[in-house]
């Protein structure tokens, strides 16, 4: 039996054949990057190549001084004797699956992807081959997302809902990927759109690369007395809780992500409400792409992967889990890591601290511990 | 049931007290006063028996999803919840219903637990397919008995008693006790004047709250009085219409594990109602709170028939409330408190209330002595 043309190593996911890495996560000679999220992308390698339209994303990540080759997404190029091309994961801009042939074999790494739509990305593009190393995240049933735009009509309702109670709608939500989904499939008729500055950084590097975003200012630099009560604001998770958010007054909180699938994430993430928008595929999409490879061989890198394998063995596939550094989704780190005990309490009955709450809820008055998050 | 699905959802939601008390309040402005009784009785925490049990939802489901038990026990670990964790997984509903909620309940919920499991089976596979995610959640949530959701009985106190601006307590008197929701009882709930029959209802129990802040808190000690904390079972004793209801703390009917307390009726005046400590009592002595476990789990008890067992009695220390003979005694007793009906509060070792606002007709000798406790529960 051959050796494997990918196989993982202390610092990540190599192909030997070819000398070089892919998404590793210490310093090495020669990265593939899958895109631009932090577990993909690690800085001070010595060359890099990623998709052409996440160029700008990755330097953001790893410098501007990094060496990095832009690839356009099904260009093939020949590295000692490894044929590599690089093709749409639909994940967020510029994420791609990296397509490794070497001596008739074919291997996919698929990064992080998905298959329903998103206007600010190349859509995922299925490639056939031998073996297929698979993201899950999201691989168990429970996870089958309703279509984005019924969510972006949620996420309309609640916007307008708060409107007219005169709060401010702060949704939070992962900085690079999501929220520019959310700029693109929220309706801009409804209000005025700020966001954070972790925010601004990402919209700007998705404008320079060519996506069409609507206009959204910095929180900072809007005008004295912006009309915060009627605005829907942006940020990242990391935000909550930080004097910035001082600003609205009695927000309500929102958070977008595919863990919001459940009722517990939610209450553990203490906002008022969650949308599931996620930009990783969920049950049925991974059972899709996989099927859709051909691949005989799968493993399954980061999310619910022992589980997943599972089921594909069950179902006549080769398919193993694969212990990478990987964490998928930002905001179900702690569920992915642990998952929730079988017996989770629901809130009780007569609970005490609820019983004792006023009408001026504490919460709104959180502790300013963390600073403005960079 | 989609309203009241989305009552409970927006219920798990907020976290803020005044945010449920009036999505409960648009609720039962919104709907017919029967899917209302019945909300009310959930809500409260009353619930139907357990229908169907959980490892039988687990292997329909399982069966309905296309997926195996072990994934079911996967994502359940995940989610935490059965309920939800079915919810999830079953596939998309092909109907929608408008069923309301009391058609739910009488026509779907209520006849499940006395079927065979073929016919549950088949009952439940229907209502999937009527049913969304976050019915489907309150569905399972009901005939699986684990109906709870996060307000206390004081927010739906609350809302009640703004739809029929009434005092609080007099709508936690009219949930005393055993009533079976209908439009009827609705209605009368929120009614100015209740034409209820209210001849075995007791009154809220006032429960005791340990003190967080410092004793000084609670004004000057000559306000206060003391009782003696007996480790017995809190009951009240309701003496109308020529009756006697024995009433324990979780609203259930006990007379009947009590028989000694029988000759007692004939002896109190029409209308009054004793609410204090049930003790064994012997040659002048109280016993052990053992003594009294053994009559908990019976149903039916013939004093003749436990020659060993020491004649229950309500202690002298007991607080005395002979009873409002209307309906409206309540509230017009809360009107001269800050609290709920009866100011009544126990610290550990004993029970306080302020002797400013003595009950009617109650004993007024107040205690200032620091009572000790009388027995402890081992």
């Amino acid at each position: 039996m051959r050796d494997p043309l990918v196989e993982l190593t202390e610092r990540g996911l190599y192909c030997r054949a070819g000398d070089f890495y892919i998404d590793p996560w210490q310093p090495v000679d020669r990265a593939i990057v899958t895109h631009a999220h932090g577990d993909h992308a690690v800085a001070e390698c010595e060359h890099y190549l990623t998709a052409a339209p996440g160029r700008g994303l990755l330097a953001l990540r790893v410098g501007e001084g990094a060496d990095i080759q832009p690839l356009a997404y099904g260009d093939p190029i020949v590295h000692h004797g490894v044929g590599v091309s690089l093709h749409p994961a639909g994940h967020i801009l510029g994420s791609a699956q990296v397509r490794i042939e070497h001596q008739g074999e074919v291997w996919v790494v698929s990064g992080d992807y998905k298959l329903s739509p998103d206007p600010t990305c190349a859509p995922f593009e299925s490639v056939r081959c031998h073996c297929f190393i698979s993201e899950s995240t999201f691989g168990l049933p429970i996870f089958r997302w309703a279509p984005p735009a019924a969510t972006m009509q949620d996420v309309a309702a609640w916007w307008r809902t708060n409107q007219q109670s005169g709060r401010t709608s702060l949704l939070l939500c992962y900085a690079l990927g999501k929220a520019q989904r959310l700029l693109a499939g929220v309706d801009p008729e409804i209000g005025p759109i700020y966001v954070h500055g972790a925010v601004e950084r990402m919209n700007a590097a998705y404008r320079a690369a060519g996506v069409r975003l609507l206009p959204a200012p910095p929180v900072l630099e809007a005008a004295r007395g912006a009309d915060f009560e009627r605005a829907l604001i942006l940020a990242p998770p990391s935000a909550q809780g930080t004097p910035w958010t001082r600003r609205f007054k009695r927000p309500v909180r929102g958070f977008a992500s595919g863990w919001m699938q459940i009722r517990g994430t939610r209450r553990r993430k203490v906002v008022d409400r969650g949308f599931v928008l996620s930009d990783h595929a969920d049950w049925n999409e991974l059972l899709a792409a996989i099927a859709g490879t051909g691949a005989e061989r799968v493993f399954l890198t980061h999310g619910y992967a022992q589980a997943m394998a599972r089921h594909l063995r069950e179902r006549g596939l080769d398919a193993h889990p694969l212990a990478t550094r990987f964490v998928g989704e930002a905001g179900g780190e702690e569920l992915a890591a642990s998952p929730a005990s079988s017996d989770m309490p629901e809130r009780p009955d007569e609970d005490p601290a609820a019983a004792s709450e006023g009408p001026d809820s504490p919460e709104d008055d959180l502790p300013d511990a963390e600073g403005e998050p960079a | 049931m989609r309203a009241f699905a989305a009552l409970y959802a927006a219920l798990d939601e907020t976290t803020r007290t005044s945010e449920k008390v009036a999505a409960i309040r648009a609720y039962l402005a919104a709907v017919p006063p029967e899917d209302a009784a019945w909300a009310v009785y959930f809500l409260i925490g009353r619930k139907p028996r357990q229908a169907v049990s959980t490892r039988k939802l687990r292997t329909w489901v399982s069966e309905a999803a296309g997926v195996s038990e072990w994934l079911f026990d996967e994502c359940h670990e995940a989610v935490g919840d059965l309920a939800e964790t079915a919810a999830l997984l079953l596939p998309p509903p092909t109907r929608t219903t408008t069923l309301p909620l009391h058609r739910w309940v009488a026509d779907r919920l209520l006849p499940l637990a006395g079927k065979d499991e073929a016919a549950q089976k088949t009952d439940l596979r229907a209502a999937w397919d009527e049913l969304d995610r976050g019915e489907r959640l309150v569905f399972h949530k009901l005939i699986t008995g684990a109906f709870r959701v996060g307000v206390s009985q004081r927010l739906v106190i609350a809302a009640l008693a703004e739809l029929g601006e009434l005092a609080p307590a007099t709508v936690a008197h009219r949930l005393m006790g055993a009533w079976q929701p209908s439009a009827a009882q609705y209605r009368s709930l929120v009614a100015a004047e209740s034409d209820q029959p209210t001849t075995s209802r007791p009154y809220p129990f006032l429960l005791a709250h340990p003190l967080e802040g410092d004793p000084a808190e609670l004004g000057p000690r000559d306000a206060w009085q003391a009782e003696w904390k007996f480790d017995g079972i809190r009951a009240q004793l309701v003496r109308r219409g020529g009756q006697l209801f024995v009433w324990s703390r979780g609203e259930e009917l006990i007379g009947e594990r009590f028989p000694e307390l029988a000759p007692i009726a004939g002896r109190l005046p029409e209308g009054t109602v004793l609410d204090g400590e049930i003790l064994p009592w012997k040659d002048g002595d109280i016993l052990s709170f053992a003594e009294l476990q053994r009559r908990i789990g019976r149903k039916i008890c013939r004093a003749r028939s436990s020659p060993r067992s020491p004649s229950p009695s309500s202690p002298s220390t007991c607080s005395r409330r002979p009873a409002a003979t209307s309906a409206s005694a309540p509230s017009a007793s809360a009107g001269r408190s800050s609290s709920n009906c009866w100011p009544r509060w126990s610290a550990t070792s004993c029970a306080c209330r302020p002797s400013s606002t003595p009950p009617p007709g109650s004993s007024s000798a107040s205690c200032a002595r620091t009572a000790a406790p009388a027995t402890s529960r081992a």
